[in-house]
């Protein structure tokens, strides 16, 4: 049976090779003609352009990620690795801030034109309030983004933070390659600005139908001097198509072709609504690693069962997600032709204190003594069993996990060792109730103290935190209520007044330095618990402004020890994640924890059983 | 009835009249369906292993009533975990006689799964009861009224009826579920039967549509019988059949669809536990710990098992026009039989088949 | 009639605007749709909430939000139907488009398959009552019914779909289970058939010869890769159909009618050949239904030429006849297809997850045979608990019918029992059916959400899931329309079949 699908491909090759020897020049593609492979991801792909707010989802940028390049990727450390096949960018000054970012010569979309400052122009007018002069009308009935008025870029753009601080049109070079941008003030994040998202000629093309069809280059230079110009007249069409012309999840007519540009490894060739999305290589492209499937199948499976079920039938070739008890251990107990790997996701789980509710963590119960409230708090974060939590509940399910000992950094970065050193989480991974007890009665604290404990009530792993919890707590003379509930992430700002602890697990999709204010600052937009410290505010405000990186991660180390201090919140542990796949058709899968995640070096997936001589196209 | 080991319908109506009045005479209405329920073999076992788990499930791990706490004799209970004796949580039972602490396992964090078994025993039970009688007193009454008096009582109710029974059950299970999954076994299943009536509705209505048109409800008229009591005297009991046997099919529809709510997640919520959610957990563990997901399975799947039998044998019981009693014979003639049917067939059976 | 089916379908509208506004509501409050975002990071979280809040209309309340939903549904009349936006930005029209033809035919052909065979298996168990048979298909209509349907999906998927294609892999069946198969085959059909020992004894001889022989033929042509009918097995096929009509609506002994219906099968057998052409030339939905319909005339123009006296009799047999031969000729076909799909799966064409393998470009057969491969479990999961519960229904309802006093009177005017069973009683044994089967359709949906849910379909109860999770109103309210339109439908048509099976009820 194999060997004659060995025959079959091998004759496919050979068929194809001679086919195209002699149609176009060679080139170092390592495609191997007739390969396909089919993974899976968790949710439905609903659009191609990823900034805008509706489509900016995992799945969608995990498709997006093998049909749209950048100046950057991540790897699976997850370290961010410039991507100089594509593009360089450098900092040309700190003073103003001033980034210059260059694409290489020949680096085309998938219709043949050339990749270029229109480009990234277009991302820099989106991604900023810069060039909206308009609103997002939503239509009465529909609450589409149809009736906009004027210009308007979906894209959720806020002003003065991020991008936005480049209020200056960006300078353009001669050649239109590169493109230079001035921030306003300095900003810490802004390695992670790759400003390069759809393409601008297919844009204009859709926002003016049968004007530009034929002439790329006229519809480039006349978006380029729009922009320079704000010109509202002539971007209102442009994003009202930047909008809605990428929202799709069925191939897209022949008038909106366009949206479909590639400027990667991999063109969309074929999809169908909430099932699945075929890439098929793209024969431009000739400027970075080569992958060596010539189709990929991305498939929506949501259930991780579902998922390995697949595998294990051979419908799909690579599965990954959140694994339940009983796939890590049919999985460790192996299944034929399936190797797996370990590696946390984003996410972490983390328990925050509430300070100004009046619970027992408040100085104001205690009539204004600071001291007593911290000694409640440390008192309380001793019995947290988190070492038992990662024992008991994630390493079944992932048998390299950790606990997670730093909030800001991401694991395993040195930034994260640095500040484990000096935030004192590490000291409390095994809880002491006993000595708990003891920091309760040098307090002159009067046990039993009652902590209400807000958690989600259908899920499974908090309950059981909770139950590993309590019996600890309880022995320090903490009463730790059961306050979980169904609506508990509205609950989180709303009802402050409801809980005096929560347990709950941050998203982490990036390793963004300026992302981590918000949850801890002085009235952060995520601090829903009345935290306020000078020494943590002034630290994150040095970090928001710091461009360059290591002096940035020694501002975010100060932030940690001070929060340490306070004992406002701790990270538990990261969640646990598997990716599996069969070795009998594919090898190179490799996870990583944050988007894509094991789509981040697709190109190196490579056919095992196919003879792999390159197919000279 | 010549053939006394026959099964088969009797040949002549006389026949048939001689061997009723002969065991049945002078016996009230009750006193034959009791008598011919008790000699259905199946439907007797079912009822005692019903009655034999409500009490087990119940008695082990006690229950809570009206906020005051009986305490069960297992000594572990639904909520509390304790150390992991083997690996895995694997069983401590071993034949013959050593139970150990947990013969039924325990879970990925320790809890004992006889314990959570029981308890979801108990859940699903409540969901049972509370389901259908919520479900069956609103259904019966507005079929009832429905079908007896026509025109726009009818128009009325039927459009009521419709409003609920066009939402398919499980989207109006889920959304309830997802509402009130968190209050209890009991919230949930009162509420989930509101909306469960519809189908017997429309089942009552359409046999009192039937049953109306015949001549002894015109015989209670003409008596000067009243409404009511031609309703629930004379036509409702005629409607026991399919009332039973919808009944049944209600109840174990009741276990079925918390079941799959909790499956969906929309069910009763952690940390309480009924059947259908340990199964939902548990339903991909069959190859890597069994005891998770066959004993969940197995206590499930024989409560909707016994209350299918019970509604059956209760549907053959009320049956007034029931030719033939199930025959009174112990568990092994009947299996003998069972496997000697084919040797053993009378000639009319083959008049039915020629 | 006309009257009262115009004025139910406009009792239908009002219903459906009452039972939305009652789903809009409740899910309206099932929970908050704002739960993911708030979990959030965003820098510009604030920001999306906003957004979210005004696409949605989440500051009016839900009560009134209802009617700004109504209003973009009543578009429909200016033609601008309007089913509003996801979270996520998608028409929910379109979305709806997409998932909804994939449930709508996986619960059509549940459902037919389900009650054809509930109502067979639950009629001949309640004319064999208190039988060995009875008592088996008692027990495992109840096994089947106690069963949770993702349970029983969960387990079809996981030995079935990968147990049958590593069986593929050596497609033979091995002798032990072949005989022990054949066995359990010659019993089922000696038990369905009853009679007294040497009929039985007759009957289980030829259904275990029967089915060895078949299985052994499978074994011999490599069935499982290359599976054909051919003319040969189109005939037998045929003639069995012959025999089983001719038997089911006017006895054997009525020589015209089996002389129609076996002349009606030699025609099916023979006309494989010039089919094939037709097939090859028109593979299209056209020449499908052409053939079906061609099938039915031949059929009735044969009953029709050995007619005599009662034609319609004879027609109806060989309709019938030629109804099973036609769709023997076009199953043929499709599995002609199998090695192709076998060649595009790697060899494991029965797939767990969706309802089509991507990127299958090729025939209509091909895409049916692949549809079959994908179809074939979710349909058995929801089909098997279905079955269920018609078998009991019917075998009750037939019990029923069976001892009325028109029962005892057609037999005491010396009918053949065929005549009374299949005219009288049948006929009124399946009144209280039909209500059932229209009610069943939401069961089946319901159903199908579960099953969707298993095998990863993207159909409209998935959709449905999803939102729910996410309190995301406007596509929950789009499956709510669709399936409650669907379910009204055919409660109307059980309605009607009423007044059509019991001329007391009167329809005004």
């Amino acid at each position: 049976m194999r060997y004659k699908r060995l025959v079959a491909a091998g004759a496919v090759v050979l068929a194809s090779a001679i086919a195209l020897s002699g149609c176009t020049p060679p080139r170092a593609s390592e495609i191997v003609a007739g390969t396909n492979i089919t993974v899976a991801m968790n949710d439905v792909f609903s659009g191609y352009n990823v900034s805008l707010t509706n489509l900016n989802s995992l799945y969608n940028a995990q498709v997006a990620y093998m049909a749209q390049d950048g100046f950057s990727y991540y790897d699976d450390t997850p370290n961010l690795v410039k991507n100089t096949g594509f593009g360089t960018y450098e900092k040309t000054s700190d003073d103003p801030l001033t980034v210059k970012y260059t694409i290489n010569p020949g680096v085309k979309w998938s219709d043949g034109t050339a990749v270029d400052a229109a480009d990234m122009l277009l991302y820099w007018a989106a991604i900023t309030t810069h060039r909206t002069n308009g609103k997002a009308e939503t239509d009465e009935d529909t609450g589409a983004v149809t009736s906009q008025t004027g210009t308007y870029w979906n894209t959720g753009a806020a002003e003065g933070t991020g991008f936005d601080l480049v209020s200056a049109v960006p300078t353009l070079s001669d050649d239109n390659r590169s493109m230079t941008v001035v921030y306003d003030k300095p900003y810490a994040d802004w390695e992670l600005v790759t400003p390069i998202g759809v393409s601008a000629h297919g844009t204009v093309q859709m926002a003016y139908p049968g004007k530009y069809d034929t002439d790329a280059a006229k519809a480039k230079t006349d978006f380029i001097k729009a922009v320079q110009d704000a010109d509202y007249d002539f971007l209102a069409p442009v994003s009202k198509s930047y909008n809605n012309d990428y929202t799709f999840n069925t191939m897209p007519d022949a008038a909106h072709k366009q949206a479909l540009l590639s400027n990667y490894a991999y063109t969309i060739t074929d999809m169908k609504a909430d099932d699945y999305v075929t890439l098929t290589a793209n024969p431009n492209y000739t400027w970075g690693p080569s992958p060596k499937f010539e189709t990929i199948t991305v498939r929506a499976i949501p259930d991780s069962q579902a998922q390995l079920t697949a595998l294990q039938n051979g419908e799909i070739q690579i599965a990954a997600g959140q694994p339940t008890p009983d796939i890590a251990a049919a999985l460790a107990a192996g299944i034929p032709n399936v190797s797996y790997v370990g590696a946390p996701e984003g996410s972490f789980e983390h328990v925050d204190l509430q300070v100004t509710n009046g619970g027992p963590f408040d100085p104001a119960t205690y009539g204004g003594d600071a001291k007593k409230a911290l000694a409640v708090r440390k008192a309380f974060m001793m019995t947290i069993p988190r070492q038992d939590i990662v024992d008991k509940l994630i390493k079944p399910l992932q048998n390299n996990a950790e606990v997670m000992n730093s909030l800001v950094f991401f694991p395993g970065t040195a930034g994260a060792d640095g500040a484990a050193a000096v935030n004192g989480y590490p000291d409390l991974e095994v809880p002491d109730a006993a000595g708990a007890k003891q920091i309760l009665a040098d307090a002159g604290i009067t046990t039993p103290v009652d902590v209400r404990l807000l958690f989600s009530q259908t899920n499974t792993r908090r309950n059981a935190e909770y139950q590993l919890w309590a019996p600890i707590a309880a022995e320090a003379g903490i009463n730790l209520i059961n306050a979980s509930s169904t609506t508990w992430s509205g609950d989180l700002d709303t009802k402050q007044t409801s809980y005096d602890a929560a347990l709950f697990a941050w998203i982490l999709n990036n390793t963004g330095r300026t992302s981590n204010g918000p949850n801890y600052i002085t009235g952060g937009a995520n601090n829903f618990y009345g935290w306020s410290n000078a020494d943590v505010d002034a630290a994150f405000k040095s970090v928001d402004t710091e461009s360059d990186g290591a002096k940035a991660d020694g501002f975010l180390t100060d932030a940690e020890k001070a929060m340490g201090a306070q004992y406002w919140t701790i990270p538990i542990f990261q969640f646990p994640g598997i990716t599996a796949w069969d070795e009998s058709k594919v090898s190179g899968v490799t996870a990583m924890p944050i988007t894509p995640q094991y789509f981040w070096n697709f190109w190196e997936w490579t056919p095992v059983g196919v003879t792999a001589s390159p197919a000279a196209g | 009835m010549s053939n006394p080991t026959s099964n088969v319908p009797a040949e002549s109506p006389s026949d048939i009249i001689s061997i009723e009045q002969r065991e049945e005479a002078g016996l009230s209405q009750g006193q034959i369906v009791i008598r011919r329920f008790v000699r259905n073999v199946p439907a007797m076992v079912s009822l005692g292993f019903l009655l034999f788990i409500i009490v087990f499930s119940f008695s082990s791990v006690g229950f809570d009533v009206f906020g005051l706490h009986v305490p069960g004799w297992w000594k572990y209970d639904y909520i509390h975990y304790v150390d992991i004796d083997r690996p895995s949580g694997a069983p401590t039972y071993d034949f013959p006689f050593s139970f150990g602490n947990h013969p039924l396992g325990q879970d990925d964090i320790g809890h004992d799964v006889f314990a959570q078994v029981m308890r979801g025993a108990q859940q699903s039970i409540i969901v049972m009861f509370v389901y259908t009688a919520v479900a069956g007193v609103i259904g019966v009454v507005i079929g009832a009224l429905a079908g007896f008096f026509r025109g726009w009582v009818d128009a009325v109710l039927m459009r009521l009826t419709d409003v609920i029974i066009i939402v398919p059950v499980v989207i109006l299970g889920a959304i309830v579920g997802r509402a009130f999954g968190a209050q209890g076994a009991f919230v949930l299943a009162a509420m989930l039967g509101i909306f469960g009536w519809a189908i017997l509705a429309r089942l009552v209505r359409g046999e009192f549509f039937s049953l109306r048109e015949r001549e002894f409800v015109d015989a209670a008229r003409v008596a000067g019988a009243s409404n009511a009591r031609i309703i629930f005297r004379h036509i409702l009991p005629s409607t026991a059949g399919i009332l039973i046997v919808n009944l049944s099919l209600t109840m174990s529809g009741a276990i079925l669809l918390e079941a799959a709510l909790s499956f969906l997640g929309f069910g009763i919520n952690q940390p309480d536990v009924s059947l259908g959610q340990i199964l939902a957990n548990y339903q991909t563990s069959f190859n890597t710990r069994p005891w998770l997901f066959w004993w969940p399975g197995a206590i499930l799947i024989t409560i909707v098992l016994a209350v299918n039998f019970i509604g059956d044998g209760l549907r053959d019981a009320f049956d007034p026009r029931q030719r033939r009693m199930p025959r009174k014979a112990g568990p092994y003639r009947q299996l003998a039989s069972l496997i000697a049917r084919p040797f053993r067939r009378s000639r009319s059976d083959e008049e039915i088949t020629r | 009639m006309f009257a009262y089916v115009i004025r139910r379908l406009l009792i239908i509208v009002l219903v459906i605007f009452a039972a939305s506004f009652l789903v809009y509501v409740m899910s309206a409050i099932s929970g908050d749709p704002l739960e993911d975002l708030r979990g959030s990071t965003a820098p510009n979280k604030a920001q999306l909430i906003a957004a979210a809040i005004q696409r949605l209309h989440l500051d009016v309340a839900p009560p009134l939000r209802y009617f700004i939903w109504l209003g973009g549904v009543l578009k429909v009349f200016v033609g601008d139907f309007d089913l509003g936006q996801t979270i996520n930005g998608l028409e929910v029209t379109t979305v709806l488009g997409q998932s909804m033809w994939s449930t709508l035919q996986l619960v059509t052909v549940a459902s037919l398959l389900a009650i054809t065979f509930g109502i067979a298996i639950g009629m001949i168990s309640a004319l064999r009552q208190y039988s060995g048979f009875d008592y088996a298909v008692t027990l495992v209509a109840f096994v089947f019914f106690a069963l949770p349907v993702f349970w029983v999906g969960q387990l079809l998927k996981l030995n079935v779909a990968i147990g049958f294609n590593d069986f593929l892999q050596h497609p033979v069946i091995p002798t032990v289970v072949l005989v022990i198969m054949s066995i359990a085959a010659g019993f089922i059909w000696a038990s369905a058939m009853g009679g007294q020992l040497r009929r039985w004894a007759l009957n289980f001889a030829g259904g275990t010869v029967a089915s060895a022989a078949v299985l052994i033929y499978a074994n011999v042509s490599n069935f499982f890769l290359v599976p054909n009918l051919g003319p040969v097995w189109i005939g037998i096929i045929g003639v069995i159909a012959a025999l089983v009509a001719t038997q089911l609506t006017t006895g054997l002994s009525n020589r015209r009618a089996l002389g129609a219906a076996l002349t009606t099968a030699l025609i099916g057998a023979i006309a494989w050949w010039p089919v094939q052409f037709a097939f090859y030339y028109f593979p299209n939905w056209g020449a499908i239904i052409g053939l079906a319909v061609i099938a039915l005339l031949v059929g009735a123009a044969v009953g029709w030429l050995f007619g005599g006296d009662d034609r319609r009799v004879s027609m109806r047999a060989a309709m019938i006849t030629a109804f099973f031969s036609a769709g023997a000729v076009l199953i043929d076909r499709i599995m002609g297809a199998w090695p192709d799909l076998f060649q595009n799966t790697g060899g494991r064409p029965i797939s767990t997850i969706g309802s089509e393998t991507p990127n299958l470009n090729g025939s209509i057969w091909l895409s049916s045979v692949d549809s079959f491969g994908h179809v074939l479990l979710p349909t058995l999961t929801i089909m098997l608990i279905s079955l269920a519960a018609y078998s009991r229904y019917s075998r009750g309802s037939l019990l029923e019918v069976m001892s009325m006093d028109y029962v005892r009177t057609a037999r005491a005017k010396g009918l053949p029992e065929r005549t009374v069973i299949m005219r009288h009683a049948f006929r009124n044994a399946l009144i209280p059916i039909a209500t059932i089967v229209a009610f069943d359709l939401g069961g089946l949906i319901g159903g199908a959400v579960i099953t969707e849910t298993v095998f990863a379909w993207k159909g409209m109860g998935r959709l449905f899931v999803d939102s729910l999770r996410h309190v995301d109103l406007n596509p929950i309210m789009g499956v709510f329309l669709v399936t409650s339109i669907f379910a009204l439908v055919f409660n109307l048509l059980a309605d009607l079949a009423y007044t059509a099976l019991d001329p007391r009820i009167r329809v005004s």
